[in-house]
């Protein structure tokens, strides 16, 4: 059990493993508005947590993580006002996020052993949509009047042509690839590299596996990636930031949208402050 | 540093003049693509139909009719063409669902996504005219 006090000053109640935790209008706006400054663990948890879900469930979840863990990380959210007990919540069960978007949701019984112990499987619905962004670290040193090289990994090629045109506007210097051949010739380029956009389903690529490459690549390891892309399950999204990507952004999007994902992640444009703390939620 | 987007309007020098055309070129060939895209989908149903379903040659125009629904899908909001992406959504949840693990709809499942493609070819019809 978890006790705490929430973002309103009042003492919260423990939280149990029956519950079933919502997002709050915050909660949902910190995994929408494509600049997070959560640190990874408590972002994992709060896409984990669906409005349906027991916090039991939430907990299988979140493979290699453990229990005591998951369940501090759940009352840090609760204490931030970005998670509260549905049961507390004037939404009742209803997660302000999902349920304007999820297109078919997956309402999960509570005490349903079966359902937590699938786990991940809970994660699977469609219609799921984020745009995450976190800051990867120090804006990249460079030269002056270099600009800031952005690599678009995207096989459509009309939105590959407008995303880059998009970035020149933003004085970017964007490159392209759209498959497995081109993406290994622009990373072979002895050129910086300060940040890649990054689609999920190529012709013959996965990208996932293209992430997972450059993160265990000396040279690349460091190198921040936005997933984009139309794989719009929470198991996807946690299977990208698992991986070490440093935001999501489902498609379909707004371009203005992924131009503040990429800004943030740069350290170009950071997080506003926090001024919401301490304020009951909306 | 700048200042919007193709329906956006941002003011700015010759270099971003020019940069907006050409993000208006690029929508409109967006939009001029999606017709020729979409008959080629409904092209691709009518020969699935009448394939047989283990055929691996079926397996992989199914796979290329999820591909192309998946990347209209996933694109036409961006270029402003928001129910353009969800009938393209509706197609390609629909396939996903009729030919997991390589099985094939039947006659009856065919009609129904010649429907959604018709949808489909309706809301790309009229946002583009």
């Amino acid at each position: 059990m978890v006790t705490g006090e929430t973002a309103a000053g009042k003492a919260a109640g423990p939280i149990g493993e029956q519950d079933i935790l919502g997002l709050t209008p915050k909660g949902s706006g910190e995994l929408r508005e494509a600049r997070t400054s959560l640190p990874a663990q408590e972002l994992e948890v709060l896409i984990l947590i669906d409005g349906h879900s027991t916090v039991a469930q939430i907990i299988c979840s979140a493979r290699g993580t453990a229990r005591d863990s998951v369940l501090e990380t759940i009352g840090k959210l609760r204490d931030a006002g970005l998670v509260r007990v549905a049961s507390e919540s004037p939404y009742g069960a209803i997660d302000a996020g999902d349920f304007f978007s999820a297109k078919t949701s997956h309402a999960a019984t509570p005490g349903d052993d079966a359902e937590a112990a699938a786990g991940v499987s809970s994660l699977q619905h469609k219609g799921y949509y984020v745009r995450i962004a976190r800051r990867a670290g120090d804006a990249p040193s460079r030269e002056e009047g270099r600009k800031l090289s952005v690599l678009v990994i995207e096989d459509e090629p009309h939105l590959a042509k407008l995303l880059g045109t998009y970035l020149r506007l933003e004085d970017f210097a964007p490159r392209a690839a759209g498959n497995r051949e081109t993406i290994l010739a622009e990373l072979r380029k002895p050129e910086p590299l300060d940040l890649v956009l990054l689609d999920v389903v190529l012709p013959d690529a996965d990208g996932f596996d293209v992430l997972a490459s450059m993160r265990g690549h000396p040279r690349f390891k460091s190198v921040p990636v936005i997933m984009l892309t139309a794989k719009a399950t929470r198991e996807a999204v946690l299977m990208g930031l698992r991986r070490g990507a440093d935001g999501y952004i489902t498609k379909p999007f707004e371009v203005e949208v992924l131009m503040r994902a990429v800004k943030t992640v740069l350290g170009l444009e950071g997080p506003e402050p926090d001024i919401e703390l301490g304020k009951p939620d909306a | 540093m700048p200042r919007g987007g193709p329906a956006g309007g941002p003011a700015g020098g010759p270099a971003d003049e020019a940069l907006r055309r050409e993000l208006e070129a690029t929508v409109s060939e967006y939009r001029a693509s999606l017709g020729p895209r979409i008959a080629a989908l409904e092209a691709l149903r009518g020969a699935l139909a009448g394939a047989r379903a283990s055929s691996s040659a079926g397996a992989e125009m199914r796979a290329e009719m999820h591909r192309e629904l998946h990347s209209i899908a996933g694109s036409g909001r961006t270029f402003g063409l928001a129910g353009v992406s969800e009938a393209a959504h509706a197609a390609e949840v629909f396939v996903e669902r009729h030919c997991a693990a390589g099985s094939a709809p039947d006659a009856v499942a065919w009609e129904q996504l010649k429907a959604l493609l018709q949808d489909l070819a309706a809301v790309s019809g009229a946002a583009v005219r």
